[in-house]
């Protein structure tokens, strides 16, 4: 019991690791051979903590191996084109001036009702509203909407510029300054010294503390439960 | 590039690992399989003195390597190849000649199956 909870302990902390080598593109929308890797060490895995008589190596090594393919191979797609089409393919744009291109759905084997459902999933309910949809190497459908469908922007209502020029950041998140965040929102530890003191919090007190380039901000304190 | 650097490193570890592997399970059986190869010759000419000490010579070798050798093969088959190779000293005497002459050729035939899994690619 005790080897299984150890060998149980090696692959998950193994696993952890790679996922953190192979980045966030694993996390993310998949391309077909990251989605392959995925597969093949998620079961590979597996192997050794279910068989006991098996070393544990013959699971590491193919772990290790793929996982460093996979970022060899992302690394050689990044330099040369013609090895990243290969591996990944091509987008294929399937409407064009709010005409499907059939052909286009026959070569990638999609009826027009992933067609629909991923308009849907735009909130475009008339595909004669869109300009240009293409389905990306991943599988993902990229939409850009005609003109008349499209939403208005504030440069298109005439609307005078106006703050904040940043999103709302997270300056403080659980006790734990984020610098960075503040910097980026021209703001520095002084300030944060005085929100802190005109709320009568101290930094260990705080949950989490947003703000932006302006003077708003939104402070959450950590409650006394939990 | 940090990522891809380590990435390399580790696919040079793996490989050195796979040939290293590969080297030390065919030395292991190699010498074990001479040493029951010198064992049948001692036992066919009646030399049941040596062979009982080569008989021991392989058993001691292979108890010295097992650990290591379950790092890269399963371990039922390691099991069953240590229960052979214990008992051959067992056979080495004029009574047992022909039972121990079977057991040897059995554990060879054992050894040289375990090494085909090892090394074949399908």
């Amino acid at each position: 019991m005790l080897v299984i909870f150890l060998r149980t302990t090696l692959v998950y902390l193994l696993i952890i690791w790679m996922m953190r080598l192979m980045g966030k593109r694993q996390l993310g929308e998949l391309q077909p051979s990251e989605l392959v890797s995925t597969i093949l060490i998620s079961n590979l895995a597996s192997i050794s903590i279910e068989e006991p008589e098996l070393p544990l190596l013959s699971s590491v090594l193919p772990v290790v191996l793929i996982a460093s393919f996979e970022l060899v191979l992302s690394f050689v797609c990044l330099k040369s084109r013609k090895i990243a089409r290969l591996i990944s393919g091509r987008p294929i744009i399937i409407i064009k001036n709010g005409i499907i291109d059939q052909q286009a759905l026959r070569i990638l084997r999609f009826t027009i009702d992933d067609v629909l459902e991923a308009l849907r999933a735009k909130d475009i309910f008339d595909p004669a509203e869109v300009t240009c949809a293409i389905v990306e190497t991943n599988g993902s459908v990229s939409v850009y909407r005609s003109w008349e469908a499209d939403m208005p922007s504030r440069s298109d209502l005439g609307l005078q510029f106006s703050h904040p020029q940043r999103p709302m950041m997270p300056f403080v998140s659980d006790g734990e300054v984020l610098e960075k965040n503040l910097f980026w929102c021209k703001k520095n530890p002084d300030w944060l010294k005085q929100v802190l003191s005109q709320n009568r919090v101290g930094l260990s007190d705080v949950f989490l503390l947003m703000g932006n380039d302006t003077e708003e901000y939104t402070l959450t304190k950590k409650s006394q439960h939990g | 590039m940090k990522r891809t650097t380590v990435a390399v490193w580790l696919l040079i570890l793996t490989l050195a690992i796979g040939i290293f592997s590969s080297f030390f399970v065919h030395r292991c059986f190699k010498s074990i399989d001479q040493l029951l190869a010198q064992a049948q010759e001692a036992c066919a000419v009646q030399d049941y003195e040596s062979c009982r000490e080569i008989s021991a010579l392989a058993t001691e070798y292979f108890m010295k390597q097992e650990h290591l050798l379950a790092l890269f093969l399963r371990r039922d088959y390691l099991r069953s190849l240590s229960t052979d190779i214990s008992a051959l000293s067992e056979y080495s005497r004029a009574e047992y000649a022909q039972d121990f002459l079977f057991e040897s050729s059995k554990t060879r035939t054992e050894l040289a199956a375990i090494k085909h899994l090892f090394f074949s690619i399908i």
